[in-house]
């Protein structure tokens, strides 16, 4: 069923494809943070925004993700931009949406105050909304890294690499061995990112302990 | 001082909330705005610091425009209590009290000292200051608030109902303590309710607004009561004004009226002629230290001097209200009330007349 000796020759092979599938991944939620918060901040600044932005992120969202991919390679080739702007594009809506709902669950009380004493805008935002919505917007986070990860294997069609590739070896060769080490490297990458981020979130919100619902 | 000259605010939907009003608030004084809802008070309140921009009109503190400081350092420069604490969530007792001075760059070892201080200046524990606002009761919140207002030790507080939201029991206590706090501090303090019991019971002043955002009085909650200025302020002040005056002041501002006291022992010519001196016909028997023993009809006396005398619990201390002298006085049998000092001693006899001139 599973041949070792296989895993075993092409382990270096295999780790290359995890550590772009984790680059990939990052740089696409890096990427996609990079817009939707700038985004999320507009939207709240004029609400008249929002409601264009969500329909905008939410149509992209729509797209399926091979249409896409091939949509983007008579502008972008077979290349990193491709999948990479492709990925980006995925994580908008969910981003987007949540860190406006988390800075919009900031109580209103809580922003008079910080107001009221003396807080300018951006350390307001900072120090103060930022660190509230946290657990709104690190759901978000959480939901768009999942989603990210399993679309990256779908990126492997486009001639990146990433887990992907494991299944286009299994399935070219007839092979079931690369398609069970994709398979579970890619469901025990999804669990690890998800459990750090619940992990990051837990330190960095430790008025939150013990009220958890 | 903080003097509005006539200040208008107007938002955007065209309601006036505050219509060309003239105040001026003196320093060191409690001053209440209070009104129904929708009267402006708040927002007169919230343009002090610029959390509602004035639409017309100037607004100066000790003389000097608001409009001259940069918003940031004018706020922090003011304190600010609101009826939901307004705590943030995110952060400890202790981070919260100490926002103030952080924002205004104060070393740690200042900023730590102050939030000691101010913990216990409202009445909570040390070991609260780790404790998350989510763990503490609505009553221990509000205190935070206060000391949070305070910590850069402003000279003027704004309060925007800070008692509301707390029950009875509760807000009494924090009034209380609130009165004693700010009888220590002195500062120029605006405080906005609804509630016309609480203005009177907290203010050195009252602002009261009526519909429209206009001031319709602005006087001490003595001369409110006693002399308000239109049907407007005398429906506000709800029913018994004189009640509620009663209620302001201390018992030692009623004058006494003539007592027949006699020592234990007396004869009954003795008790004849004290009740002769103040036109009663009984006398109040007292022991060799003025503590009050009770009462006796000179008649009784005179037939029986070794006679038990009754017992008086009409009685109050000097610095209990002529409210509580007048309940009192409906359950005494003579019609009048001692009043006696903190060791029980009489100190003069108060009856309905004494009131009477009190409130005239």
């Amino acid at each position: 069923m599973i041949r070792w000796d296989w895993i075993g020759r092409h382990a270096d092979d295999i780790l290359a494809q995890l550590l772009q599938h984790v680059e990939l991944t990052g740089f696409a939620l890096l990427f996609g943070f990079a817009i939707a918060f700038p985004l999320a901040l507009a939207a709240i600044r004029w609400p008249r925004l929002y409601g264009p932005s969500l329909a905008a992120t939410g149509v992209l969202f729509t797209v399926p993700s091979l249409a896409l991919f091939i949509l983007l390679i008579p502008f972008t080739g077979l290349s990193m931009a491709t999948s990479l702007i492709g990925l980006t594009i995925y994580t908008l809506l969910i981003l987007f949406r949540n860190i406006v709902e988390g800075l919009r669950g900031v109580p209103f009380e809580v922003r008079e105050a910080s107001r009221a004493l003396g807080y300018s805008k951006s350390r307001q935002l900072l120090t103060v909304e930022l660190p509230i919505a946290l657990p709104v917007i690190m759901a978000g986070l959480r939901i768009a890294a999942i989603t990210t990860i399993g679309l990256v294997t779908v990126t492997a069609l486009i001639g990146q690499g990433g887990l992907g590739r494991l299944f286009i070896t299994g399935f070219t060769l007839h092979f079931t061995t690369p398609l069970l080490v994709g398979f579970v490297l890619s469901i025990a990458l999804a669990v690890a990112v998800d459990l750090s981020l619940a992990g990051v979130l837990w330190l960095a919100t430790p008025w939150n302990r013990g009220r958890r619902t | 001082m903080i003097e509005f000259s006539s200040v208008t605010k107007r938002f955007p939907d065209g309601t006036v909330a505050v219509d060309a009003l003239d105040l001026t608030l003196a320093t060191g004084e409690l001053t209440v705005l209070v009104g129904p809802s929708g009267c402006g008070k708040t927002t007169s309140l919230r343009m002090i610091n610029r959390l509602d921009e004035a639409s017309a009109g100037t607004i100066a503190i000790d003389g000097v425009d608001i409009r001259q400081h940069p918003v940031t350092e004018l706020r922090r420069g003011i304190g600010y209590v609101m009826q939901h604490s307004g705590l943030f969530p995110h952060r400890t007792i202790g981070d919260n009290i100490a926002t103030v001075p952080r924002l205004l760059g104060w070393d740690k070892k200042r900023v730590a000292a102050r939030v000691d201080e101010l913990i216990e200046t409202v009445g909570l524990e040390r070991d609260m200051a780790k404790r998350y606002p989510h763990q503490l009761s609505g009553g221990q919140q509000q205190r935070v608030g206060v000391a949070r207002a305070l910590a850069a030790d402003p000279p003027i507080m704004l309060m925007d109902e800070p008692f509301a939201a707390v029950d009875p029991i509760v807000r009494k206590r924090l009034q209380d303590e609130f009165l004693a706090l700010q009888a220590r501090l002195g500062k120029t303090i605006v405080f906005v309710t609804h509630d016309i019991d609480e203005a009177i019971r907290l203010g050195d002043r009252i602002a009261v607004f009526g519909e429209g955002g206009r001031l319709a009085q602005f006087a001490t909650p003595n001369e409110l009561l006693a002399a308000p200025k239109s049907d407007f302020v005398v429906d506000f002040l709800g029913a018994e004004p004189q009640l509620k005056r009663l209620s302001l002041l201390p018992v030692s501002a009623a004058a006494t009226i003539e007592a027949p006291l006699i020592a234990t022992g007396a004869t009954a010519a003795e008790a004849t002629s004290a009740a002769d001196t103040a036109a009663t016909d009984w006398v109040l028997v007292v022991d060799g230290e003025r503590r009050i023993l009770g009462w006796h009809r000179v008649a009784d006396y005179a037939a029986d001097t070794a006679r038990a005398p009754e017992s008086f619990d009409a009685v109050v201390g000097a610095g209990d209200t002529l409210r509580a002298a007048l309940g009192a006085l409906v359950i005494s049998p003579l019609g009048v009330v001692a009043r006696v000092d903190a060791d029980g001693r009489f100190g003069g006899l108060l009856a309905q007349s004494s009131l009477h001139r009190a409130l005239s």
